[in-house]
């Protein structure tokens, strides 16, 4: 006793050495050795199981399977003989003969299969037998049919032959019925002339009763061919053998009658008639004959439900042997059923058992050591953890062993300690990073604010508070919604946009505030201008820096009033100016400066023809008017066309093409001349308006132009100076508008030399102009060419040795005739070839 | 052991099905009824037709079989005859005999794909409707009508002539082409009118004729007809001369007219049964007691021509056996003939016949 307890003290020191880990091995490995047990256990029941389930298997669940598709094979085959029977054609019996065949065949294989599989314990011989019997059966059956088919295919012969015979005999009868009825009417004809002689009237009669002696044979053999044909139908399909006996007397009656007929019919037939009779007869009687198929057939008919009856009962053999074999496989099956069973109850109990002692086990393990001397100290560890990580820092602490817990004791102590130095240095770090950002922030020229993430103020400086809630200070603590700061600053006034609609001027700030975009600016009550610039911080607040730009506003206005009145004058000078000119200058692609340079340019120079006389008596504001109406719808012509209107001396007006733009020369002509015609026909309309404002005589303009080099630029001093063109040219073109009768538009060679292509010319001579030394030749403008009928314009070809120009509408009759006389000379030169 | 049997079964199914397999050859024409007689000679001559190149192995190695339809000379009925034959299977069919019934189950056999060689239809129209499965052993009315025409003519010119027919397709047809062949030749007829067919007395025809004083009648028609016309002319002691064409070919002719029918005269294709070909099958049809006169040989003809073209196309395809019909030429009981593309014989010998002692005899 004082050993053993000697012995546990010293296996309780022993353990105690071992520390945790040797002790938590020790108790595993105890649980583990008792799961192996259990497992092995289980293992060993289910090959058991496994041993009986292949032997189910494999020995006697094929054999039973094996057997189910006999059976079923076998009912197959004893349900084909009816359909073997049922056949009605060769080609069906062959189809359904081969069915069955194979059906047949396939139970053969079965069967074979099955005696395989199996080892003598099933009883097969019964079965065999029965398959013997049963196919020697179907193969009777087979060729009974074929029989059967045979003598049907012989009967449908024989009915064939009898309606060609019937068909064939009725022909041959046929023609003396047709005679007969042919000389019907003559007969009656006769009959009923009673004018004939009575010599005549005999005679008639007597061919009449030849007549009918010749003919009542026909009609009786035409009955008695109809007779037999029907007699023998009926023998095709009498029902019972005592039928056929039955039809058969009357046929031979009808047979012998016809042969008698046959004697009286007309010679030229009567060897063929007694062919068809002799036919008759052979389907009547002998071999050949349709009573003997119809016999043939009752025999086979009868042959088939023998060799039914007895399929039947080989078929119930079969399938009573077959069935009897089943039940054997069943038996089979069921004891194979209960051997599995009972292994796996065994097998069952033997898991269960070690299961159980492998759980309590691990039960007393857990509860007696576990529990007890590792996690209640392990708990005591965790809550001081616990306990430091929540911030408690003063929280006790388990005392220090010589264990691992023990040992994880006392660095938990070490640790705590650190954390406590640690903490307090983090403490004094923050606060001095806050005191930093607040000094940056107040330092800054502009109003600070920062919003968190719910719109609630945490941060201003003092410039943001002074700037835009002035007299508010006090409000301001950090936590107070944006939406109440803004509100009450729109409410005191301090928001010029907010005035009189707080409410819908608090939802736009709001959503600038949370939509922030670009800096906007804000107009402040006391007339100040504020820029605010928002931007949303990662961390899900608002910064927002209020700038004060009331100083740069008030310059950008005070700019763009001087502005506005230059742009005021700038368009008063305008009307001075040629637009042309006015927009190179203003657009700065030409310099206001001193300069010229010489451009071919076509000018062009209109006057009103006696313009003082016919306002000589006009009052001076009808006079303005009338003028300035005058130069006004001139001037828009020319706008229109691109002149440049160089100057208005009175009622006259200097234009000219080519400066400041140019299309070309040749375009530039052109463009002035159709001027020119678009202010006459412009004038000649005014003149229904100027009549009703009470002046007589109509107003008649006269137009010179003429295309030369000129020097063109900006005339005149320093202060002063005109755009405006200068030279001979400009001379001259006054000169040709002189010329002009009024209502006209004369133009000199240079500019017709330009336009000939387009406008229709009249050449008028030539004029002597001071300062030029030659004459000028000048022409009158018609109009454009396109405008003019055919008729009226002029004949013009130009080709090398060759030039025509012919104006008939001008010409007097006189001139006409010598220009055809020259023209009518040229054409006989032109028909003489060269050289004759 | 079961597959020994298995396949034992399979080859008695194949030579079965082989063994099986028969051609079946449709014969249709009036079997019944007033032209049964024509009905009967086709009937026959292609039965024997039949059984002589059956016994010689048939064609391609299989049996002929044939099958009859009766289409009492009626175009409706030849129609459902044509559609029976058709359902039945057949792949040639011998026939009809009266235009009347040819030309409409033509179409039914050109929409089946079946063969159809007429041995007496004689109206051109069965053979100008473009229908390619068609194909005739005989002669057209359009020269049957030229030479009759020129016979009328040459004969009895300073006569009075007169053209009856009896409204069928044959019939009408017939005296149509006659009647134009005798105006072309500068004769014009005294009457030209229809007769009712299928009655039993023409009397009053016959006394219509007398009365116009009529010395020769052209009848477009059958037999029966014809010689019940010349009975009642007989009868009343009236000597008009009858002239007919190919439809008055049988000796029922002679039957219905009794004495009258002698010198009645009519025109047919030369007589086969004189052919050195036809001698031992018309030896054969007299030992049965049937004389094979009329169509007997051009159906027995046809069935021939058919069996040869087969052999040379080596086919039963429809296609192959008219092309190979349009490109060769047959040795029948007809002598050597040959078709041209419309399906008509490439050579017409017609020729005059009279009725003597109850059977017709070529004209001397």
């Amino acid at each position: 006793m004082q050993t053993s307890v000697a012995g546990l003290f010293r296996l309780a020191e022993m353990l105690e050495r071992l520390g945790i880990r040797g002790r938590l091995l020790l108790a595993f490995f105890g649980i583990s050795a008792l799961a192996v047990l259990a497992t092995v256990a289980a293992l060993y029941a289910f090959l058991q199981v496994g041993d009986v389930v292949d032997r189910i298997t494999t020995d006697r669940v094929p054999s039973a399977l094996a057997s189910l598709q006999l059976s079923r094979q076998a009912e197959r085959v004893a349900a084909a003989a009816p359909s073997v029977l049922a056949a009605t054609s060769r080609a069906q019996h062959n189809e359904v003969s081969a069915a069955v065949a194979l059906e047949m065949s396939r139970l053969e294989a079965l069967r074979t299969d099955l005696r395989d599989a199996t080892l003598g314990t099933v009883p097969l011989a019964e079965i065999e037998e029965a398959a013997i019997v049963l196919r020697r059966n179907l193969k009777e059956l087979d060729s009974l049919v074929v029989a059967r088919l045979d003598v049907v295919a012989r009967k449908e012969e024989l009915l064939n032959r009898l309606a060609a015979t019937t068909t064939g005999s009725q022909r041959l009868v046929a023609t003396g019925i047709l005679v007969m009825d042919s000389r019907l009417p003559q007969w009656r004809a006769v009959a009923a002339d009673t004018s004939l002689s009575p010599d005549r009237r005999a005679a008639a009669m007597a061919d009449l009763v030849q007549a009918i002696a010749a003919y009542i044979p026909q009609q009786k053999a035409q009955r008695e061919i109809s007779a037999v044909n029907d007699a023998l139908v009926k023998v095709a399909n009498a029902p019972t053998p005592g039928d056929l006996a039955l039809i058969l007397f009357p046929l031979r009656r009808s047979l012998t009658a016809l042969e008698k007929a046959s004697m009286e019919i007309d010679e030229k037939l009567r060897t063929r008639f007694r062919q068809r009779v002799d036919e008759f007869k052979g389907l009547t009687d002998g071999e050949d004959s349709i009573p003997k198929a119809r016999e043939d057939e009752f025999a086979v008919l009868a042959q088939g439900e023998r060799l039914l009856a007895e399929n039947n009962r080989l078929s119930r053999n079969l399938t009573a042997g077959v069935d009897r074999l089943v039940a054997t496989a069943d038996q089979e099956i069921a004891a194979s059923g209960r051997e599995a069973a009972l292994v796996q109850r065994y097998g069952t109990a033997v898991v269960l058992g070690s299961a159980f002692l492998s759980l309590l086990s691990s039960v007393l393990v857990v509860w007696l050591y576990v529990d007890r001397s590792l996690l209640a100290r392990l708990g005591a560890v965790s809550q001081g953890m616990l306990a430091i990580a929540g911030g408690d820092l003063r929280a006790p602490l388990p005392a220090a062993g010589s264990d691992e817990i023990g040992r994880m004791a006392e660095a938990l102590s070490l640790f705590r300690d650190t954390a406590v130095e640690v903490e307090e240095k983090n403490l004094r770090d923050v606060e001095e990073a806050r005191q930093r950002l607040v000094d940056a922030i107040e330092s800054i020229s502009e109003g600070f604010a920062l919003y968190d993430r719910e719109d609630r103020l945490v941060l201003s400086n003092s410039r943001y508070r002074e700037l835009l809630y002035a007299g508010l200070e006090a409000e301001l603590t950090p936590g107070t919604a944006f939406e109440e700061i803004i509100r009450r600053s729109a409410e005191r006034g301090y928001i010029r946009d907010a005035e009189g609609r707080v409410d819908e001027w608090v939802a736009e700030r709001l959503w600038l505030h949370r939509n922030p975009g670009e800096p906007w600016v804000q107009r402040r009550g006391d007339g100040r201008w504020i820029m605010i610039s928002e931007r949303r911080i990662s961390a899900g607040g608002t910064v927002a820096v209020y700038s004060d730009i009331t100083e740069l506003k008030q310059r950008e206005e005070n700019l763009a009033e001087k502005s506005t009145a230059l742009e005021a004058l700038s368009s008063k000078l305008a009307k001075y100016l040629a637009p042309q000119v006015y927009s190179s200058i203003f657009t700065g692609r030409q310099d206001v400066r001193i300069a010229s340079q010489r451009k071919k340019l076509t000018i062009c120079f209109s006057d009103i023809a006696g313009f003082t006389e016919t306002t000589d008596k006009m009052e001076s504001e009808d006079l303005t008017q009338l003028l300035n109406h005058y130069l006004t719808e001139m001037s828009k012509i020319a706008s229109d066309h691109g002149a440049t209107i160089d100057k208005y001396v009175g009622d006259a007006i200097l234009m000219f093409f080519g400066d400041p733009e140019t299309r070309g020369v040749k375009e530039d002509a052109l463009a002035c001349v159709q001027m020119a015609l678009a202010m006459q026909k412009r004038i000649s309309e005014l003149t229904e308006v100027w009549r009703d404002m009470g002046i007589e005589t109509p107003l008649r303009c006269r137009i010179g132009i003429h295309t030369d080099y000129c020097t063109v630029g900006n005339f005149g001093s320093e202060d002063r100076m005109d755009y405006t063109i200068i030279g001979g040219a400009v001379n001259l073109a006054s000169r040709l508008e002189q010329e002009a009768a009024p209502g006209a538009i004369i133009i000199s060679y240079e500019t017709f030399a330009q336009v000939k292509d387009t406008i229709d010319c009249e050449e008028m001579g030539h004029v002597q102009v001071k300062g030029i030394a030659y004459p000028v030749a000048t022409y009158r403008v018609i109009d454009l060419k396109a405008n003019l009928a055919d008729a009226c314009r002029g004949v013009r070809t130009e080709l090398p040795h060759f030039r025509l120009e012919l104006e008939p509408e001008l010409m007097s009759a006189d001139e006409r005739g010598g220009a055809a006389t020259a023209l009518r000379d040229a054409l006989d030169r032109l028909s003489h070839k060269p050289g004759q | 052991m079961h597959r020994v049997i298995a396949i034992a079964i399979l080859v008695l199914v194949a030579v079965f099905s082989s063994a099986r397999a028969e051609v079946l050859i449709g014969v249709s024409s009036a079997l019944t009824g007033r032209l049964a007689w024509f009905g009967e000679q086709g009937q026959r001559g292609a039965e024997m037709a039949v059984a002589d190149i059956n016994a010689k192995g048939g064609v391609l190695g299989q049996q002929m079989r044939l099958i009859t339809a009766d289409d009492f000379c009626d175009p409706e009925q030849a129609v459902a005859a044509a559609q029976k034959l058709v359902g039945d299977g057949v792949v040639l069919v011998v026939g009809h005999y009266c235009s009347g019934a040819s030309i409409p189950a033509s179409k039914v056999y050109e929409a089946a794909g079946v063969l159809q060689i007429s041995p007496g239809s004689t109206n051109p129209l069965l053979t100008e409707q473009g229908r390619a499965n068609v194909f005739r052993v005989i002669g057209r009315d359009d020269a049957q009508g030229i030479v009759a025409g020129n016979y009328l003519a040459e004969n009895w010119s300073d006569k009075r002539i007169a053209i009856l027919h009896d409204g069928t397709t044959y019939g009408r047809g017939l005296a149509d082409e006659t009647r134009k062949q005798l105006n072309k030749r500068g004769v014009v007829e005294a009457i030209y009118e229809e007769y009712t067919p299928a009655k039993n007395d023409y009397s009053a025809e016959i006394a219509s004729l007398k009365a116009a004083n009529i010395a020769v009648a052209y009848v477009g028609g059958y037999h029966a007809e014809v010689a019940l016309m010349v009975r009642a002319a007989r009868d009343r002691g009236y000597t008009v001369q009858l002239v007919s064409g190919d439809g008055m070919a049988t000796e029922e002719f002679a039957l219905i007219a009794g004495p009258a029918a002698e010198g009645t005269i009519f025109t047919f294709p030369a007589d086969a049964r004189r052919n050195p070909e036809a001698a031992s099958v018309v030896e054969r049809f007299r030992a049965e007691n049937f004389e094979p006169a009329g169509y007997t040989l051009f159906s027995y003809a046809a069935v021939q021509a058919w069996s040869q073209a087969v052999e040379k196309a080596g086919s039963l395809k429809l296609q192959a056996v008219i092309a190979s019909l349009r490109g060769n030429q047959f040795d029948t009981v007809l002598g050597r003939i040959d078709f041209d593309d419309k399906g008509d014989l490439t050579t017409q010998n017609w020729a005059w016949y009279v009725w003597r002692g109850g059977e017709y005899v070529p004209v001397e």
